[in-house]
């Protein structure tokens, strides 16, 4: 427990009178993989955005790779080094519209890195192979299925080489054909040693590429672990239900099947 | 005949100067116009106020004052000005083209700013926040992907009020500035002929706006090809 990649410190966050974190300590080792699960509205994907302010918590600390900001007083150059730190995948994959496959992943490391266009060029084909898009560097994303669109969107975000990637809810958009091939690319990245922090809804995928699961309800982290002991074992009242509560659904769905 | 081809080509001959009075005023009006969109949407505190006073004042306001207010208010200031500092300006010099580019330029800036606020907010937030996301400034972030794409947005928007600046602009004539309605009022004061001369310099506008509508789309269709998501 030496080398902690993110570390947050009593993250708190609310909107209005609407307190959605409370107090939220997390450290992620070197080359973990976090999985957040929770149920709806408990806070995973508020708490993912405070890491790289693009929600500013109210109050705690956040640490990456040995630089840390307090966010009460970050000041603007903090926010872009910590983002520069990080990268994210959204769940609606936010590719840039008028830029194509191609100069969506070379963007950050054109202008963030400031590294020149041919260099960019060829590591952009490169991630995009990794990938498997290579066939559709110079395709718009609206030409892209949701599956490609998140597979460039992991793309744009390993290419940048950041300490940790955030990892938003991956698959919540996308059709249920279309989640295995992204989460396949997401494992393949995981086995690299890349540091990532995943919310998501997804519990087979959560147990087979953690390391760690996080349990989060209302604000709080109830309980964490690995994955063969938080799913098959939990301790706490809250993630028994939860997990009952999906494993149910998981049955319905395969009953109807 | 040949009274139509003489007073068209006497027209046409001003021709340019029409389209340099809407150009300038929409280049300066799209510029005044972005700083407005942008204060207005980061609701900066006072200037946005007095923004939104520079709105609603310049948007209830005639064209035809802006117009006079410009010819028969800048060269007072400028000489009180003068007298107060001592310096040698000299109104004199400036030709009248000039008044009507600011007039013009103030009157397209409102509804400019409106053109290009409302593209801008319709870009979904998911943009800034992916551009944030890789460690771009907000500088970088709406030069490289909201403005870009706030422009394919704002152009059918734009292109309607680039027409409107080409119509507007023949109320330069009225300070004296010589563009396509005043060579006009000379040609009919000359020959007497009002209705043929008001019937060719329309023809002329028609033909000038259809000209710029077909820029814009072909512009419009060349940005929006498999760019955007409907």
């Amino acid at each position: 427990m030496s080398n902690p990649m993110l570390q947050l410190r009593d993250i708190h966050k609310a909107f209005g009178t609407q307190h959605v974190l409370k107090g939220i300590n997390l450290t992620v080792e070197k080359g973990e993989v976090v999985v957040i699960l929770g149920p709806s509205g408990s806070g995973k994907t508020t708490l993912l955005r405070t890491v790289n302010f693009l929600e500013k918590a109210d109050r705690g600390s956040i640490t990456a790779n040995q630089f840390t900001v307090e966010c009460l007083d970050a000041k603007k150059q903090d926010v872009l080094m910590l983002r520069r730190k990080t990268a994210m995948v959204f769940q609606n994959y936010n590719l840039f519209a008028n830029k194509t496959i191609l100069e969506n992943v070379m963007e950050g490391l054109i202008i963030v890195k400031k590294i020149k266009k041919k260099i960019a060029e060829k590591k952009g084909l490169e991630v995009l192979d990794k990938v498997g898009l290579a066939d559709k560097a110079n395709a718009y994303p609206n030409q892209l299925s949701g599956g490609q669109q998140q597979r460039a969107g992991i793309a744009r975000a390993i290419l940048l080489n950041p300490d940790v990637i955030l990892f938003d809810e991956p698959t919540s958009a996308l059709d249920p054909e279309l989640v295995g091939e992204v989460l396949t690319t997401i494992k393949k990245i995981a086995q690299t040693g890349v540091t990532m922090v995943v919310v998501t809804h997804e519990v087979s995928f959560a147990k087979e590429v953690a390391n760690r699961i996080v349990f989060m309800a209302d604000g709080n982290i109830v309980e964490q672990g690995p994955p063969e002991k938080l799913l098959v074992n939990p301790e706490k009242e809250r993630t028994k239900q939860f997990l009952s509560r999906i494993t149910s659904e998981k049955g319905s769905t395969d009953f109807s099947n | 005949m040949q009274f139509f081809v003489d007073n068209l080509l006497a027209i046409i001959s001003v021709a340019p100067v029409t389209i340099l009075l809407a150009v300038t005023a929409m280049v300066i009006g799209a510029t005044i116009g972005l700083g407005c969109a942008i204060i207005q949407i980061y609701k900066l505190p006072f200037i946005n106020r007095l923004v939104s006073l520079y709105l609603a004042v310049i948007r209830g306001t005639p064209v035809l004052i802006l117009m006079f207010l410009a010819y028969y208010g800048i060269p007072q200031i400028l000489f009180s000005l003068a007298q107060s500092t001592s310096l040698n300006i000299s109104v004199n010099a400036v030709p009248p083209i000039f008044f009507a580019i600011i007039a013009l330029s103030l009157d397209r800036s409102v509804y400019l700013t409106q053109a290009i606020r409302s593209a801008i907010q319709s870009i979904p937030n998911g943009q800034l926040e992916a551009c944030y996301s890789v460690g771009m400034t907000t500088f970088q972030a709406y030069k490289r992907v909201i403005i870009p794409q706030a422009l394919v947005i704002a152009i059918p928007n734009v292109s309607n009020l680039f027409l409107g600046a080409v119509k507007e602009s023949s109320l330069a004539s009225i300070v004296s500035v010589v563009e396509m309605m005043n060579m006009s009022n000379i040609q009919a004061v000359n020959s007497y002929r009002y209705t043929e001369i008001f019937i060719i310099v329309s023809l002329l506008y028609w033909g000038i706006c259809l000209g710029f509508e077909f820029i814009f789309s072909a512009i419009e269709r060349r940005l929006m090809k498999g760019k955007m998501t409907v």
